[in-house]
């Protein structure tokens, strides 16, 4: 029966991945400390000591997403900060939905890391040029990509095509 | 590729953000709303890549290569992966096997090169051929799910496992001991067709290698086919019919079905030599001939309570040896109802009487209203639509399963003795003609052991019964493309009519 797993106990490194992100977010709420900052961290820890003791969950562990994103830390910081913020709130995301990719198949990666790279691209670069034409603000020109890349993702997540491999042989 | 809850809710929370920022000014709200959508633009390519790169080795192990109606057949079944790979891996189950032990889904989480091994048992329902040709594996990376269909030709590295199964022991006329040739029980799959064709050869009955049976004389039958020893005895001229015939039905066409009625009433006989006895050397020469001549061969077998026997045509040895087999193991079926009064109908009869009586005015009557009168009635008070009827019909079944799975110009050799089901006989056979297939209809007729069980031999009773069992002859002969050969088993008849002389 090797190789057969039970869906109720299974060691993962999720949990690793998810206090480390867990505290490098609030040591930056706590870094920029302001009472906004301060009660985003408290309620980070707070819903940290709740996952992780009684509501392991992907469905509660969203709630600490959106914990992390609502935090005051963004009214004050620079870019590198936030840049730095949001890729741990994203740490933070994959830590909550297991399984996550494996960092062992990292050359089968390779051309979807450069596939989101290509989009990421093409949806900021409206939002930059009307940036730099001083068409939109900076917030407005983020919002900009964002819906543009937000209506990639709806596409693909919408796309209904059969698996790329291993077609039946007898329809 | 399915979305999970988890993947809309994410989204929308990146609608909500980026909404807000935009609304707020706040470009840290909007920047977390793209990286929100990012990332599951991110997860997206990166699952289907996964997916694409799965590469499945399953293999399966049937404990036995044979499996009786009824009795079971573990599998062992393994499943390794090139590369790392979570998921739930399921067997689809054939149709007519039933799961009794074990599970045939595992979850499984794989490391480059393990394996994962796990057992399960099914028992068979009924006798076919059973293969597991699917599987589905689901993977799933929390926020997308996939099935994947792991077919036979695509992933499954080995062959599915085959199960052919087999019916018990011969019947009363069985000879024992054949199975103990290549196509025993429990031996290996993969008999050649040296060991098929000298296992025909062993089943064969009768004296001469090309005599087929012994018919009445017909006018215009050449005399040196008289066979003058059985018309000494019998004090009636018959004539030898050779084997040419059913040499035509087994070489005629690209697919040839052969279908056995393995009813109570074909064990009629002596020892060895019952009706189903010549029904399997029948089915032994067509297959002969078929394999020889490279065609497709199937066999389909059919009792009181329903198909017993399903082996879709095929042209593989492996399957030539499954029809053997089931040849060998075949037994006649055990009645557990009453022969059913015969009503010798047709759709065709019930259509024309019912224009019959559109067409006749209620006070009129005569013999035909009377009698159909009384068969439509007969038919009804059953509770049960004639179509309805005729579609649960072992015999009908039989047909219609053969052509389903025939493929190209096909025959259907049915051998029978047209005692049970008449009826739905014929309307599968008019069903079959209209497909396009040659019918060849080997009718045996042995009524007479049945009275040698008397202890009043009641010759009229059986002249009776072979005038009925003409007129079922003449109705199928009227059906185009439909070869109607008559056998009386008059070889096997030989020793019983001595016998009844002695006595």
């Amino acid at each position: 029966m090797s190789g057969i797993t039970s869906k109720v106990a299974r060691a993962h490194p999720s949990e690793a991945l998810f206090l480390i992100s867990v505290l490098a977010l609030i040591v930056l709420d706590l870094v920029h400390f302001t009472v906004g900052t301060l009660a985003g961290a408290a309620a980070l820890a707070a819903f940290t000591v709740a996952y992780t003791t009684r509501w392991h969950t992907s469905s509660f562990g969203l709630y600490g997403l959106v914990i992390a994103e609502l935090s005051a830390i963004g009214l004050g910081a620079d870019l590198t900060t936030v840049v730095a913020y949001q890729v741990l709130c994203l740490l933070l995301l994959t830590a909550v939905i297991a399984p996550f990719p494996r960092l062992g198949k990292l050359r089968t990666y390779a051309m979807p890391a450069l596939m989101t790279v290509i989009v990421a691209s093409a949806s900021l670069t409206p939002g930059i040029a009307a940036a730099y034409a001083k068409w939109l603000t900076v917030a407005q020109a983020v919002a900009l990509s964002g819906v543009i890349l937000f209506g990639a993702a709806l596409a693909l997540t919408r796309l209904r095509r059969p698996a790329l491999v291993h077609h039946p042989a007898e329809a | 590729m399915k979305t999970t809850r988890l993947t809309d809710i994410l989204l929308a929370l990146a609608a909500l953000f980026i909404a807000l920022g935009a609304l707020l000014d706040a470009w840290f709200y909007a920047g977390a709303g793209f990286a929100l959508a990012l990332y599951v633009v991110w997860r997206f390519l990166a699952f289907r890549a996964a997916i694409v790169a799965l590469d499945l080795d399953v293999r399966r192990k049937a404990d036995r290569a044979v499996v009786r109606r009824g009795g079971t057949v573990t599998i062992d079944v393994a499943v390794s992966s090139a590369t790392p790979v979570e998921g739930r891996f399921t067997d689809v189950l054939p149709r007519g096997a039933e799961l009794v032990e074990g599970s045939n889904s595992a979850d499984l989480a794989l490391a480059a090169g393990q394996t994962a091994t796990w057992r399960y048992t099914l028992v068979m329902a009924s006798r076919q051929s059973a293969q597991v040709q699917w599987a589905t594996f689901v993977v799933t990376n929390g926020l997308f799910t996939h099935t994947l269909e792991l077919s036979a030709a695509a992933s499954v590295v080995q062959p599915p496992y085959t199960v052919s199964v087999e019916g018990g022991a011969g019947g009363p006329g069985g000879a024992p001991g054949v199975t103990s040739g290549a196509g025993g029980p429990g031996a290996a799959p993969g008999v050649t067709s040296v060991s098929v064709q000298s296992l025909y050869r062993t089943r064969r009955l009768g004296s001469g290698p090309d005599l087929s049976h012994i018919r009445p004389f017909a006018v215009g039958d050449p005399l040196k086919r008289i066979h003058w020893k059985v018309s000494a005895r019998l004090n009636k001229l018959m004539t030898k019919e050779f084997l040419t015939e059913v040499d035509e039905a087994a070489g005629a066409s690209a697919s040839v079905s052969i279908i056995i009625d393995q009813g109570g009433t074909m064990a009629r006989g002596p020892p060895g030599a019952t009706e189903l006895d010549f029904a399997v050397n029948v089915a032994s020469y067509v297959v002969r001939s078929a394999i020889a001549r490279g065609n497709r061969i199937g066999l389909i077998t059919y009792d009181d309570q329903g198909v017993a026997t399903s082996l879709p045509a095929d042209l593989s040895l492996p399957h030539a040896s499954s029809v053997v087999r089931s040849l060998n193991e075949i037994e006649p079926g055990i009645p557990l109802r009453p022969a059913r009064a015969k009503l010798d109908v047709t759709g065709a009869d019930v259509v024309r009487v019912k224009r019959h009586f559109a067409a006749t005015a209620d006070d009129e009557s005569d013999e035909d209203i009377r009698h159909f009168r009384h068969v439509i009635s007969y038919m009804y008070t059953r509770g049960e639509g004639y179509l309805y009827s005729l579609k649960r019909a072992p015999a009908f079944r039989a047909i219609a399963a053969s052509l389903k799975r025939a493929q190209g110009q096909s025959a259907i050799v049915i051998v029978s003795d047209l005692e049970n089901d008449f009826s739905p006989l014929t309307e599968g056979v008019r069903l079959a003609t209209s497909r396009g297939a040659r019918v060849y209809v080997v009718a045996l007729f042995s009524k007479i052991f049945e009275q040698f069980a008397e202890p009043l031999l009641s010759l009229e009773d059986v002249y009776a019964a072979y005038d009925a069992h003409l007129r079922r002859i003449r109705k199928l002969e009227q059906i185009p493309h439909v070869t109607v050969i008559e056998a009386n088993t008059a070889e096997a008849l030989q020793p019983a009519l001595q016998e009844a002389r002695i006595a």
